[in-house]
């Protein structure tokens, strides 16, 4: 078995080497550093800019999870998710799309709506304080950009948020409450209140920025993209996960002692009971 | 449709020189699909075939470039394309193009559930006796998407195109196949004169 069994073990060794670099090509942003690219942007229109943290929220909470390599199994590429087509409309292939780093992608991100932003459907839009119940913000631009502009001209004309439905049944409206929620300025339709949370504006304004007010829970999700009980929930479940692993591997080491006789039973015992209580405390962080 | 005009006429036989090798004729069997997926060329190349399509587009190129420009560009020309194909109508060869660049088309959106395809200005060149005539639309479907180089990935340029066909009534058919089905939306059937 000897022979064998480390060749196999250098195989999985050598197969696990092979995942680093795709591991180290998958970078993975924070909402703040989308912020602070599109600021840095020259690319980016004054609305962008001023709206720069809900471009953040967009990347992390609606498109990537801040993945500047993630494809979606369609269409589209970064950490905006920008389509093929407009990959190509920015000047690039898209193999050098993807692999562009962050303050790249959101350049061509931001050439290419900052071109939509004047699009006289978007500049209609801006002069209205709502539109078929919703307020009509900067989330709600962005949306209208971010799906496009011409389906945007669709719901505008239609005169309602189903004028225009993605291939998935999105509306604008819909992606727009996403963010606003996001952000914890307001809520998704249909959901009660609606009245904003900290540091947002649910209606009118366009204000659009966690700012002064914002607790640190709102903070920590915000950079993140992970609620502060989330990240909290986690931390605890690969604790008593590791505390269990731990424990059975002891286990295994003392039961193979004991059946040598090497191990007598009254220090069995208390072994056991010892494992009983870790194996507890393992159990209530997981729960 | 409209007369040539200025620089357009000039560059129209030229323009046509492109169809020597790949002209299509109209299709003859009628109910037979004899549409052909139009070809990509990248205007920013330096080719015969690139520069008489620049010169066809060179009104809206040279407006597109003094947009590009307002932004740092870094030394790169305006990205700008188009699809094209020649029929042989009879004696008459006729051109089709449709530009593509970010300030002439309407993009399509980001994210999950976006549709590939563009909305482009298209220029169908009709050659022959006579000068030419040029009929303009100003928004044609436009669906081109590139090899993928990661071949486990990417939109598969087999399911999303842009084809076109002349029958022998002298209209021509674009249909745009996006993920392997048509999109009705942009069926476009021009009568030619």
């Amino acid at each position: 078995m000897k022979p064998f069994a480390i060749p196999r073990l250098r195989s999985r060794w050598c197969q696990a080497w092979l995942l680093w670099p795709a591991m180290a090509m998958a970078a993975i942003v924070t909402a703040q550093q989308v912020a602070d690219a599109v600021r840095n942007s020259p690319a980016a229109s004054t609305f962008l800019r001023t709206h720069a943290e809900a471009i953040g929220v967009l990347a992390i909470k609606v498109e990537s999870g801040g993945d500047t390599t993630a494809y979606n199994g369609t269409c589209c590429y970064g950490v905006l998710q920008l389509n093929t087509t407009n990959i190509i409309a920015a000047g690039y292939t898209v193999a050098q799309y993807r692999n562009a780093g962050l303050q790249e992608q959101v350049d061509a991100w931001s050439r290419i709506q900052s071109r939509a932003l004047d699009d006289p459907v978007i500049r209609r839009l801006q002069a209205m304080t709502s539109f078929d119940g919703q307020p009509v913000d900067a989330p709600f631009l962005l949306a209208c950009v971010q799906l496009g502009q011409g389906n945007c001209r669709t719901m505008v004309e239609s005169g309602t948020c189903a004028g225009f439905r993605d291939r998935n049944g999105k509306t604008i409206c819909e992606m727009a409450a996403t963010m606003r929620a996001a952000v914890g300025g307001g809520t998704p339709p249909g959901s009660p209140g609606g009245s904003g949370g900290p540091g947002g504006t649910a209606r009118g304004g366009g204000a659009f920025s966690p700012g002064t007010g914002t607790t640190p829970g709102t903070a920590f999700e915000y950079a993140s993209g992970l609620g502060m009980g989330d990240a909290a929930n986690a931390i605890k479940l690969m604790a008593g996960a590791l505390l269990l692993l731990w424990l059975a591997w002891t286990s295994k080491a003392t039961w193979g002692r004991f059946v040598c006789g090497r191990v007598l039973p009254q220090d069995m015992t208390t072994t056991v009971l010892r494992a009983a209580g870790v194996a507890l405390v393992a159990l209530l962080l997981i729960s | 449709m409209v007369r040539a005009g200025h620089a357009l006429t000039a560059s129209v036989s030229a323009i046509l020189a492109l169809s020597h090798g790949s002209v299509h004729a109209a299709s003859t069997a009628p109910g037979t699909d004899t549409s052909v997926t139009m070809r990509w060329v990248d205007l920013r190349e330096d080719n015969p075939s690139a520069e008489t399509l620049r010169t066809l587009w060179s009104d809206r190129l040279e407006i597109a470039t003094r947009r590009w420009l307002k932004t740092p560009s870094h030394g790169k020309p305006l990205p700008a394309y188009t699809l094209v194909h020649v029929f042989a109508f009879g004696e008459r060869p006729v051109l089709v193009s449709i530009l593509f660049n970010m300030y002439d088309c309407e993009l399509p959106g980001n994210g999950a559930g976006a549709d590939l395809f563009a909305r482009c200005p298209m220029r169908i060149v009709a050659g022959g006796a006579g000068p030419a005539r040029i009929t303009q639309v100003a928004r044609a479907c436009h669906l081109y998407v590139p090899e993928p180089a990661n071949t486990t990935e990417g939109p598969d340029p087999r399911q999303n195109k842009t084809r076109v066909s002349l029958d022998p009534g002298g209209t021509l058919h674009l249909r745009v196949v996006q993920h392997g089905r048509a999109v009705p939306s942009c069926d476009l059937d021009l009568r030619l004169e």
